[in-house]
């Protein structure tokens, strides 16, 4: 996307954040601002019409600003007297608004406190790759169907990137690789891990106020890194996202080990998208897939798990 | 310091030598431990006012107050409470007598009271945390070490009759002529014929002399928050109010990082402070 | 100052002669990541690099390491088994860090025996940083691109060939006992260590650290707006090379189970909430007062050490990009 398209695009977006600062119908808008570092940008909460000029749109803007929401939605334990809920702008792409769509269903942030911001998205580049001057966009970007949020309350016009063709390729020619070499694959990937929990508080999906990881009454996992203890604990962490995962690869941006997350998220997208025709936040009237049955529903995963 | 082969981390092995119900609610109970080991007895040499963790193996530790006095010979006690979320609480208060489990200490600082020999004490508890004072004023009662101070004065209140501590012990305390015993319930009941009130206002009301005294006061931050105001209006100095601070611990030796209450480790520079030494923490509690 | 040097092409043999040492580790990139491994002979070891991924505490400070195990017969404590270890090639930053931690595991009331056999079984040679990231601030904190105390040796990387100086009396005896590898430095060669460790004190990114302004008092609104996108995980923590919280936690196995000791962050939010449901630090400006003020305000008082050493990892990694640069400069302005 050319340069001036892209400023064009940042200056519409502001525009839009200024107006639902002078009309009052936000308390504060989260968005993104210039990083620290080099080519990159980071979350950033404007709570005045004064700091909507430090708002930026670029191809730096990975981070899914829905992850704020649920918390920030929390109702007190001790409300002050005159406690209102806050009305909270967002700004989105593509997979950002479909996981706010997720968050409104599973009650963990209101439709009316909402204002949804839909911005045109051509891809997003990690910190690494921007740092290599590579030209790539994310994987996620890549394979990505939804660049764009349909349903946003404001969309800033703008060229997104194309949706992806073959979104599943090398999942599904990792499933046709053998167990043996499949768990091969897994274990190593997933021994880089340091339980630093990063993937998860950076996933709006993992919003839970005490994680089954953390639980202590019973102990279903130990907080250390054996090998064990990392696989139970993603294991449980990527199986309850399937038929919510927006495969916005939150969790592998987060993760300081740089461990293939995606590997194992979009499988459990995959499956719930062939097994219970659930694609979260697309057609924004589905039902959580794990959350309802049908009679039909394939029980292939219990009587015979090799066969599709 | 009770160390097995030079290891902070590893208990000595006791067993539960009894058990007694503290409290209508059954959720506080006061565990009498003895040592397997004579050495680990004899090198379990603690003072009023200093903790042990409680090590339940397979559930954990819970830090607790040492309620027995280092006099009492053969037998260490601590009373501790139930939390329904508390793993390590749980699995304490499921132990029958006989069974074996763990301690690790003694952690952390005392009452200075060789200091305070000659001095005045008020004593002032509140609720469950009147552990490591009970430990005290069993200690300070003993003989050859009363005629030592000066006069004491004891206060304790808690929420309702039911769920005062010690009770037998209150009992005889209030029926001796060497120190002054009030206590108080926030709630009277039938069973109830003594004082009601807070105790910020039984303080109030009795106002101890802070001539030539110090105060020890324990118990949850609400109270310390609204006793502490009156003992300075009395006149006792902040270096002389001393207080035990508990905070959520790990290792219970400084390491772990978890227990600080600003640059102060509960569990090492603690659990005694002195009012002036935690007044200017922000994270005081109180 | 004992001082000798090497030309590049023999660096194999040093490596051969720390391999009588014991086990050596070394930094090795893989696939653009550079960390730290088990080298043999063959290994190719990564002198060109800024620092390793995960910090060098991990060596003496496992993220989850056995303390004891118990059973029907009680509680017994674990041999690590701790092996003779070389660290080769580390960085001076990682290498205070692990007198920092030192001194909170090693103390004259109580003595962490399992980091302490670790320590005394481990050699280390230092590597001075020539190309530090832009992240770096290490001299901004005391620290500095060549510091060599922590180090048994500190080594300097030229062209054309290796300087190694002698910093402890072990270090001194690893050289004498190799004294054949060795030949003495040519002036250029020590001007030129001179000349790189200035140059990499230029590049180093400059942090003014006024640590008399950092404010004792809490100010809740300061706070919670420089943790207000943080998402309390614990990249940063894990990461540090000077962070040293960790948690007990006991595995029941059958009818025993052991006790591990795993890393832990004051970041996370339950971290030091109370068993009665209290949380003194339930805010995330709290936790982030915490971390910040351990580092610069309570170690410095305990132990006169910034419990910092300007690495640049947290800032690298924190998902938000939450700067401790910036944040210093808010927190003392």
């Amino acid at each position: 996307m050319r340069r001036n398209t892209m400023q064009n695009i940042e200056k519409k977006m502001r525009d839009a954040v200024k107006g639902l600062f002078n009309e009052k119908k936000v308390d504060m808008v989260i968005g993104f601002q210039n990083g620290s570092l080099p080519k990159t940008a980071r979350p950033y909460f404007v709570r005045s019409i004064g700091d909507v000029e430090n708002l930026v749109w670029n191809d730096r803007c990975t981070v899914n600003l829905a992850t704020f929401l649920p918390k920030l939605f929390e109702r007190p334990a001790r409300p002050k007297e005159g406690y209102k809920p806050p009305r909270i702008g967002v700004i989105v792409k593509g997979c950002d608004g479909r996981s706010v769509a997720g968050l409104i269903k599973e009650n963990q942030a209101p439709k009316d406190g909402l204002i949804i911001i839909g911005m045109p998205c051509s891809g997003m580049k990690s910190f690494a790759k921007s740092r290599k001057g590579s030209s790539e966009v994310n994987r996620a970007c890549s394979e990505c169907i939804s660049p764009a949020y349909q349903a946003a309350d404001i969309i800033i016009s703008g060229e997104s990137r194309k949706p992806a063709k073959a979104q599943y390729a090398r999942i599904k020619a990792f499933e046709a690789e053998s167990p043996e070499a499949r768990w091969k694959a897994f274990v190593e990937e997933i021994s880089k891990c340091i339980r630093c929990n990063a993937c998860r508080q950076a996933c709006p999906n993992c919003y839970c106020k005490v994680c089954f990881a953390d639980q202590r009454k019973p102990s279903w996992v130990s907080p250390s890194a054996e090998l064990s203890d990392i696989i139970v604990f993603h294991m449980g962490r990527i199986f309850h996202q399937a038929g919510r995962c927006v495969e916005c690869d939150a969790c592998v941006n987060a993760c300081p080990m740089g461990i293939d997350l995606r590997l194992f998220t979009q499988k459990l997208a995959l499956d719930a998208k062939d097994l219970f025709g659930c694609v979260p936040g697309i057609s924004g009237d589905e039902v959580p897939a794990l959350q309802t049955f049908k009679q039909d529903d394939s029980e292939c995963f219990i009587t015979d798990p090799e066969e599709k | 310091m009770n160390m097995i082969q030079n290891n902070p981390y590893i208990p000595a092995p006791v067993f539960v030598d009894g058990i007694t119900f503290e409290n209508e609610a059954k959720d506080l109970k006061t565990f009498r431990l003895a040592f397997k080991n004579k050495a680990d007895e004899a090198a379990f040499d603690y003072k009023c006012g200093q903790f042990a963790m409680l090590c339940v193996p397979g559930a954990g530790e819970s830090p607790v107050g040492i309620a027995s006095s280092p006099l009492d010979k053969g037998y260490i006690e601590f009373t501790v409470k139930r939390y329904p979320t508390g793993v390590v609480t749980t699995a304490l208060h499921d132990l029958s007598e006989g069974d074996g489990m763990g301690v690790r200490g003694p952690l952390g600082n005392s009452f200075p009271l060789e200091g305070l020999k000659g001095k005045n004490l008020v004593i002032i508890g509140g609720g469950f945390a009147f552990t490591t004072l009970r430990s005290t004023i069993r200690y300070l009662l003993s003989d050859g070490v009363r005629g030592d101070y000066g006069t004491i004065t004891i206060l304790y209140g808690a929420r309702s009759a039911g769920e005062l501590l010690y009770k037998s012990e209150l009992e005889a305390w209030q029926k001796r002529s060497d120190l002054t015993t009030y206590i108080t319930v926030d709630k009277g009941d039938d069973s109830w014929k003594g004082r009601v009130g807070l105790v910020p206002m039984v303080l109030k009301d009795v106002a101890p002399s802070s001539a030539d005294a110090h105060c020890l006061v324990c118990g949850p931050p609400i109270m310390l928050k609204f006793t502490i105001p009156p003992l300075l209006e009395l006149g006792f100095a902040p270096e002389a109010i001393l207080t035990s601070l508990e905070r959520k611990m790990s290792c219970g030796i400084g390491k772990c990082g978890r227990c600080n209450v600003g640059g102060q480790y509960v569990c090492k520079d603690g659990p005694v402070f002195t009012y002036s030494q935690i007044r200017h923490i922000p994270e005081n509690g109180f | 100052m004992f001082q000798v040097a090497l030309d590049k092409v023999n660096i194999k043999k040093l490596i051969a002669a720390l391999l009588k040492e014991g086990v050596v580790k070394a930094p090795v990139e893989t696939d653009g990541v550079v960390e730290l491994a088990e080298i043999s002979e063959k290994s190719s070891v990564a002198f060109d690099y800024s620092n390793v991924k995960l910090p060098v505490k991990r060596e003496f400070f496992p993220q989850s390491e056995v303390i004891s195990r118990f059973g029907p017969d009680g509680v017994a404590p674990e041999k690590n088994g701790a092996k003779k270890t070389v660290l080769f090639a580390v960085r001076p930053c990682d290498v205070q860090s692990i007198a920092y931690i030192g001194k909170v595991f090693i103390d004259d009331q109580y003595q962490d025996p399992y980091f302490q056999d670790r320590r005394d079984k481990t050699f280390i040679v230092s590597l001075a940083c020539s190309s530090p990231a832009s992240t770096c601030f290490c001299e901004s904190l005391g620290q500095g691109p060549a510091r060599k105390s922590g180090s048994d040796i500190i080594s300097f990387k030229l062209t054309n060939s290796f300087v190694f100086e002698a910093v402890t009396p072990q270090g001194e005896a690893f050289v004498k006992k190799n004294k054949k590898l060795f030949r003495g430095p040519l002036p250029k060669e020590l001007s030129a260590i001179k000349k790189q460790e200035e140059d990499a004190i230029k590049k180093l990114s400059a942090v003014e650290v006024n640590m008399g302004a950092l404010k004792q008092d809490n100010d809740p609104a300061l706070w919670n707006a420089v943790a207000e996108t943080c998402l309390s995980c614990g990249a940063c923590t894990f990461l540090c090379p000077t962070c040293h919280c960790f948690d007990l936690f006991d595995e029941k196995h059958r009818d025993g189970g052991k006790r591990v000791r795993v890393h832990d962050a004051c970041m996370f939010e339950s971290f030091a909430k109370e068993a009665s449901g209290h949380n003194p630090r339930s805010q995330k400006g709290d936790r982030m007062r915490q971390r910040i003020m351990h580092k610069f305000s309570y170690a410095p008082d305990n132990f006169r050490l910034i419990f910092c050493v300007g690495c640049g990892r947290c800032i690298m990694n924190c998902p938000s990009n939450i700067d401790i640069r910036e944040t210093l400069a808010k927190v003392t302005a």
